[in-house]
């Protein structure tokens, strides 16, 4: 893209599109500095807030399936900690490709999620789901005993291609914020989703943990234009579109979508619209 | 799914969140067979429902179109609603108002900024959100 389409395109308010203003903070690791500038910093460093958020999850997450009353409160603590231990959005395709524009260096790694939920280890460069941003891909390829499958280095064309392909097949992009230690946000990662694999998925929509947050986008559904044909339901990875199939049509609710945009890309008749969720008074306060 | 649970127990209760309340004036409103149910048609959340009118208060009469009083609009799903105006655009009759009552702005802090977003962003958002609103109508702050 040049100069005048990425400033002045529409998008080009979205947060890490201005990397100017985070770069600074990603690898900062003086501590000195850290102490003065950030205010909000926790005693004991990243490794305390870690250690304090995994057991908060935990409790929260008994609490909900003993039906305690306490789960409200506990599961609000637990979002206070957990976005600045790690956290993703969803993107819509073309903030995606912005964003494998914007980064480098880029690699295809397996996906965390798929291994350590059903033993899958995606070994082959074909079958890689996720996508490796920034130079803490180094360190990946260095301990191979722990991620298994190592790191398939890119240019930016083939994972252009690669990004194209999956979300064909129906996988939702989400961007990865491995936390804001230092001051600011790190983008770590690029993930393929779907709602049985993906962990963050899975725990935002049963437990309501703030790990993934909703994208800058909703979709908004036109009734009168909708034909019944339901190929959106199947794409929809948040059980945000309900099919009438009595009066064939189908209902999109705005506060369940998280705006990734592949229910519209499907859509041969124009009935589904992706609009700016700032735009709206009520969805804007719903991340 | 905890979607709208999580939204209305949990942050209700912390007025984080703005409440909305959707009304429809009876005496307006007193033909719907006329304009076809915009409001019904129109809502892309389904807010609207349209109810036969004495089945409100027990027995019920088979709907009949040369009875208008016999259909009554109410806006009876109101949480769902997203504030995008649609039904108060096409109401010929003028008879809906949507109230929207604006949580509290605590100094410091910016309720439409994201976990993820730096504060200079979202001032530049907060701008535009701030004209936005001075379209609608019903808007209140607290």
């Amino acid at each position: 893209m040049c100069d005048v389409c990425f400033t002045h395109n529409e998008s080009a308010k979205l947060w890490f599109k201005d990397a100017k203003r985070y770069a600074r903070f990603m690898y900062h690791r003086n501590r000195v500095d850290q102490a003065k500038n950030n205010t909000t910093r926790i005693k004991g460093g990243t490794a305390a807030i870690e250690a304090a958020a995994g057991p908060l999850v935990a409790q929260a997450i008994d609490a909900y399936n003993l039906k305690d009353d306490r789960f409200p409160d506990l599961m609000r603590a637990a979002n206070r900690l957990h976005t600045k231990v790690q956290g993703a959005q969803t993107l819509t395709l073309q903030d995606a490709l912005d964003l494998i524009d914007i980064s480098s260096p880029i690699c295809f790694i397996h996906c965390e999620c798929r291994k350590f939920k059903f033993g899958y280890v995606e070994r082959d460069r074909s079958k890689m789901t996720c996508l490796g941003l920034g130079i803490g891909m180094y360190r990946w390829e260095r301990t191979p005993a722990r991620y298994v499958a190592g790191a398939e280095w890119v240019d930016h064309d083939e994972a252009r291609e690669w990004v194209i392909k999956w979300n064909k097949k129906g996988l939702v992009q989400n961007l990865m914020n491995f936390g804001e230690r230092n001051g600011g946000p790190y983008i770590g990662g690029l993930c393929n989703c779907s709602r049985p694999d993906c962990a963050s998925i899975e725990m935002r929509l049963r437990y309501g943990e703030k790990q993934l947050i909703k994208g800058e986008r909703v979709a908004i559904h036109n009734m009168e234009k909708c034909t019944g044909c339901f190929k959106c339901v199947k794409r929809c990875q948040f059980g945000a579109i309900a099919a009438d199939i009595r009066q064939k049509r189908v209902q999109i609710d705005a506060q369940m979508c998280f705006g990734c945009g592949l229910c519209e890309s499907v859509c041969e008749f124009g009935a589904i619209e992706l609009k700016n969720r700032r735009d709206f008074p009520i969805l804007r306060y719903d991340w | 799914m905890i979607g709208r649970g999580d939204y209305m127990a949990i942050q209700i209760k912390n007025k984080d969140i703005p409440v909305i309340r959707v009304k429809v004036d009876r005496e307006k409103c007193q033909l719907p067979m006329i304009c076809d149910y915009q409001c019904y048609i129109k809502c892309p959340q389904g807010v609207f429902h349209v109810h036969s009118y004495p089945n409100v208060s027990g027995a019920y009469t088979k709907p009949d179109p040369n009875k208008p009083k016999n259909y009554l609009v109410t806006g009876s799903a109101a949480p769902k609603c997203t504030g995008c105006m649609e039904c108060t655009k096409n109401c010929p009759e003028d008879a809906i108002t949507i109230e929207i009552t604006l949580p509290e702005i605590k100094k410091g802090e910016n309720p439409y900024k994201h976990p993820f977003e730096s504060l200079e962003v979202a001032l530049e958002n907060q701008k535009q959100i701030e004209k936005l609103d001075s379209t609608y109508k019903g808007l209140k702050k607290l």
